[in-house]
């Protein structure tokens, strides 16, 4: 506390936050996390995660409150496209052609106590959305 | 969470077509689709009803919400289905019960704050109720009942203000809502027959028209004598009309004093015109008054005849039943008046539009006027014409034969004389109720004459009838053989003469065409130049 901190940094700070915890429900489900915070050129991916022989592509989404609605709502098109995006890139880049994926979102809504997160409410969505073309 | 079939329907043209709004909420990122060709307007419903199910305090489920418009190929150009979609969500997700609303047609845009409009074409989507057997529509009604309530009829109807409104009645077991109050559906004036008592027999049906620029009534028109009785006689048998002669001279005036001479619309057709306007998103012509429409003549074909991207009645089906008067008819583009032709004959105009047709009734009295030439002083005896033969040729050229083979009665309309001009219009007894009165009994001659073949006026007659119906005896057969030989008239000029005698002698309540009818009608055949 006292650290003098901007808007975006809180922001980041959450968003890592919600990654973090988004990864431990992962690995609790027997998901193995392979990358996270993945960078393309053209989009990033949050976690890539092995489920099985499954690969995953994982948006992770944090809120504090509703106010600006459910996290899961963010997930728009645009987003699903910049995610499918990042996610050819990395299969490229690996040479993963005939590896079965698919994009799952978790939703992480963060209780405040005191002003510190408490424990957080996790909702995920297996095979959120199939990108268009 | 599960799936949920509600009824609506859409407007094409005139008609009403049965939509089905199936609406599935499941499981999944909460997403927000409409599928079935819906129009842009229709799309935006996700975000109107997002808005308004929220500000009524039901936010949408966090699930994956997809609505299909069947049938599919069936294009859905107007937001009608914001109140069955929004319903829909609430009952797929649990907060409705199932019940006997999900039988109603649901028909109504729905805004931000949640307040539930009524949807244009209310009158033909009524009938998709009718035959679908539906127990009701329950209708949008912000802003007070729409006009359409009183032509109903059979079709019972609720009015919600708002979705807080159709929640309640949805969940209170959709009863089936109160009559609106007496039955304000306004019968349509007693004819003037035998009611001079009445205030509003003769005034009612020839009061306004169809816009407040048409009540004119023709007694208070000075002169012209020869042109009253022309409109009688084209009002009397649905005969189109031509009035030429230079400016100023009254003859937008006369036109607009037909629709006073014509007998009130019957109820069915009373029932067609107020269905055309409520598809228009028009407020209907006062009850008893046929409608009267007077476009510009730069209009353009698709606000003539119809059309559109999407298929909306034209001025010729707004004109269904009643007048259509096109002044300075020269002066029209020559596509819009070409696209007469079928109307004309037919009394429909169709359009094809997104791969499907759109039939608008339009069945109309044709009453057109013209200048003589462009600068309008041709054949004037005090001011000297300015064009020359070529405009005057031209002129006229742009008028397509089968427009002009519509028109029966050619009338010159000259300037009045200076006694004309002083005598006070409204001298001597009004002639109009007893006009309209001999109209309206030549109208039921020929609704007689014609049962059962398949026209309704003098004016559709063609050869069959004609032979049938026109027949002359020597003494006016000789009239004609004198005319047709000396003028060297057309077989067409022929014909058109026999129509109007035809409706002469009914004006006299003759059953016999004379020599009298004959001579009178060939005094409207008498054509400006330029296409004689």
């Amino acid at each position: 506390m006292g650290v003098e901190t901007t808007a975006a940094e809180r922001r980041r700070r959450l968003g890592r936050w919600g990654e973090a915890a988004a990864a431990e429900y992962l690995r609790g489900l027997g998901f193995v996390v392979l990358a996270s915070g993945y960078r393309s050129p053209r989009g990033e991916v949050d976690l890539v995660c092995r489920d099985g022989r499954w690969l995953v592509f994982v948006e992770v989404k944090t809120r504090l409150s509703r106010a600006a609605g459910a996290p899961e709502e963010a997930v728009t098109p645009a987003k699903q496209r910049r995610l499918a995006a990042a996610a050819r890139h990395f299969l490229q880049q690996h040479r993963l052609h005939a590896v079965p994926y698919r994009f799952d979102v978790v939703a992480v809504d963060v209780g405040l106590v005191d002003g510190r997160p408490g424990l957080p409410r996790i909702r995920h969505y297996r095979s959120a959305f199939t990108p268009a073309g | 969470m599960s799936a949920l079939r509600l009824h609506s329907a859409t407007l094409w043209g005139v008609e009403g077509c049965p939509v089905s709004v199936e609406i599935d909420v499941a499981p999944g990122l909460p997403s927000f689709r409409i599928i079935g060709m819906p129009a842009t307007v229709v799309r935006e419903s996700c975000e109107r009803v997002r808005a308004a199910l929220r500000n009524t305090g039901f936010p949408l489920p966090l699930s994956r919400i997809t609505v299909n418009l069947a049938p599919a190929d069936l294009p859905k150009p107007h937001p009608v289905f914001d109140l069955a979609i929004a319903l829909g969500i609430l009952g797929a997700a649990g907060h409705l019960p199932p019940g006997p609303w999900m039988d109603w047609l649901l028909l109504g845009e729905v805004s931000l704050d949640g307040s539930l409009r009524p949807p244009r074409g209310l009158l033909s989507l009524a009938g998709v109720a009718r035959g679908e057997g539906r127990p009701g529509l329950a209708v949008g009604a912000a802003g007070g009942l729409p006009w359409e309530h009183a032509w109903l009829d059979d079709v019972r109807a609720v009015w919600l203000p708002d979705l807080r409104a159709a929640i309640a009645w949805a969940r209170s077991g959709a009863p089936p809502g109160a009559p609106p109050a007496g039955q304000p559906r306004q019968q349509a004036p007693e004819p003037p027959a035998g009611g001079a008592g009445s205030p509003t027999a003769g005034a009612g049906a020839r009061a306004a028209g169809a816009g407040a620029a048409a009540a004119v009534d023709l007694d208070q028109i000075r002169g012209q004598v020869h042109a009253k009785r022309a409109l009688e006689i084209a009002a009397a048998g649905g005969h189109g009309l031509l009035m030429y002669g230079p400016p100023g001279t009254g003859k937008s005036l006369l036109a607009r004093s037909v629709v006073g001479l014509l007998p009130p619309p019957e109820p069915a057709e009373s029932r067609e015109i107020a269905q055309i306007y409520s598809a228009a998103g028009l407020p209907p012509p006062p009850p008893g008054v046929r409608p009267f429409r007077d476009p510009h003549h730069t209009v353009t074909r698709a606000a003539l005849l119809g059309g559109g991207a999407v298929p909306e009645p034209g001025e010729l089906s707004l004109a269904h039943r009643g007048v259509l008067f096109l002044d300075e008819l020269p002066l029209f583009r020559r596509e819009a008046v070409d696209g007469l032709r079928e109307p004309l004959e037919q009394g429909v105009v169709s359009v094809q539009r997104l791969g499907r047709r759109a039939r608008f009734p339009a069945r109309f009295l044709l009453v057109a006027a013209a200048n003589p030439c462009r600068c309008g002083h041709f054949g004037d005896e005090e001011v000297a014409c300015r064009c020359t033969e070529f405009e005057l040729r031209r002129y006229w050229a742009t008028l397509p034969g089968p427009i002009l083979d519509r028109i029966d009665l050619f009338v010159p309309v000259g300037r009045l004389s200076f006694d004309e001009v002083t005598t006070t219009a409204s001298a001597g007894p009004p002639r109009v109720p007893e006009a309209a009165a001999r109209v309206r009994a030549a109208r039921e001659i020929q609704t007689l004459r014609f049962l059962g073949e398949g026209i309704q006026c003098n004016a559709e007659m063609g050869r069959v009838h004609l032979d049938r119906h026109a027949l002359l005896d020597a003494g006016p057969r000789e009239v004609l053989r004198r005319a047709y030989e000396r003028y060297r008239l057309s077989v067409r000029a022929h014909d058109r003469i026999l129509r109007v005698a035809r409706t002469i002698a009914d004006l006299d309540g003759s059953l016999a065409i004379t020599r009298e009818h004959v001579l009178e009608a060939l005094s409207y055949r008498e054509a400006p130049l330029g296409w004689a």
